[in-house]
């Protein structure tokens, strides 16, 4: 038995019970939602020495496990942005998004930088996310180092 | 009890709120225990709902936790702003300042961790952490930093309400670890205080007048 719409709404009171308490500071303490089950799934396996590689890795684990239905990217220096199709979690940015409260917490965008930060050893950051159609853009900012150092 | 609503008292009062600075820069003269003990006393003695008292404070003089937590508080604070900096938030946000090179070097500042790193050069830094099972955790927590910060005012002395180091939950998970916090406690904040090496100037602040209201919102208390 499975009701995604009700769990859809769950998700987006919570968010909005989490603005409501932190306002702008609510997307710090959101950091790591979503990357629990990926560590417990895949473990390191995700993680390649290449940069692109582990992005297109967490692509993959997205696509497979139905959270998303594709996605893009692009990286040069210290930004990074990949573009997630059909998320799951679209609905709930949408409601916010009717609230004029803009995203704040992206989990595929969290997992990316979970494996990011394994290949450069520091916590990157989710620097915006910007809902277009069907798809949303995140921006990650490479920090202590670039892409191509990595 | 006969001393409250005196006019000393009430200047007194209104000197230690008035001059209470963040303070980034100390020297290296080391805090007392008497003075310390004094500030630990005033968080203490915050108010708390339901009388939890849910804070604790960890007390870190070793000089390589110092440079620990400096080291974190720098990497929170600079991700941050690198953040606002990709995004151009940074530029619109000093886009009064007209003099490119301070402009430039400010961005450098803050991107690069240095406005926190200054939290590992303390002699002394309260890590506040408070018991999650409570119903006003932050509330509460609050007030004793106030009170801790006041109470480092009247004594002469420093302090600066560092939270870039525990904002993000990831790095929050990092002070824990550094400072054995049980999973049952939250990092709140970094005091980071000392003998300070002079006191900043006041930032600007919004008049009374904009912020006070008569029975209800947008109604101003005062006349402008």
């Amino acid at each position: 038995m499975s009701n995604d719409k009700y769990y859809s709404e769950i998700v987006k009171d919570l968010e909005l019970s989490f603005w409501d308490e932190r306002g702008r500071g609510a997307r710090y303490r959101t950091t790591l939602v979503g990357v629990n089950y990926f560590k417990e799934k895949y473990g390191s396996d995700l993680a390649d020495k290449s940069w692109s590689k582990t992005v297109q890795n967490v692509i993959d684990a997205l696509v497979k496990d139905n959270i998303i239905k594709n996605a893009t990217y692009d990286g040069k220096g210290n930004v990074l942005v990949v573009e997630f199709e059909g998320c799951v979690h679209l609905d709930v940015e949408r409601e916010l998004a009717k609230k004029n409260i803009d995203p704040f917490s992206c989990p595929c965008a969290n997992v990316v930088m979970h494996y990011i930060d394994s290949l450069i050893g520091a916590n990157s950051e989710l620097v915006s996310i910007e809902l277009t159609g069907d798809n949303c853009k995140v921006t990650i900012g490479i920090v202590g180092s670039t892409l191509e150092e990595i | 009890m006969e001393n409250l609503g005196t006019k000393e008292m009430r200047e007194m009062a209104w000197d230690i709120i008035y001059n209470r600075r963040s303070v980034r820069k100390f020297t290296d003269e080391a805090v007392s225990e008497e003075d310390l003990k004094l500030i630990l006393e005033a968080g203490r003695w915050a108010p708390s709902g339901e009388d939890a008292q849910p804070w604790r404070f960890v007390v870190v003089q070793d000089e390589e936790r110092r440079k620990a937590l400096g080291k974190i508080s720098a990497q929170g604070s600079g991700r941050r702003f690198s953040g606002e900096f990709i995004t151009k938030n940074l530029h619109k946000r000093f886009s009064s300042l007209e003099d490119e090179e301070k402009k430039k070097a400010i961005f450098k500042k803050l991107t690069s961790g240095d406005v926190s790193a200054f939290t590992g050069t303390a002699p002394v830094v309260i890590a506040v952490i408070g018991k999650k099972d409570v119903w006003d955790l932050p509330f509460d927590t609050s007030a004793a930093i106030e009170n801790i910060l006041l109470m480092t005012t009247a004594l002469g002395l420093g302090a600066c309400w560092v939270i870039a180091p525990c904002i993000d939950i990831r790095d929050e998970l990092k002070v824990k670890e550094l400072l054995e916090v049980p999973e049952d406690y939250k990092v709140i904040s970094l005091i980071p205080l000392g003998h300070m090496d002079r006191l900043p100037r006041p930032r600007p602040r919004i008049e009374l007048n904009d912020l006070a209201f008569s029975e209800k919102y947008g109604s101003p208390l005062y006349d402008k």
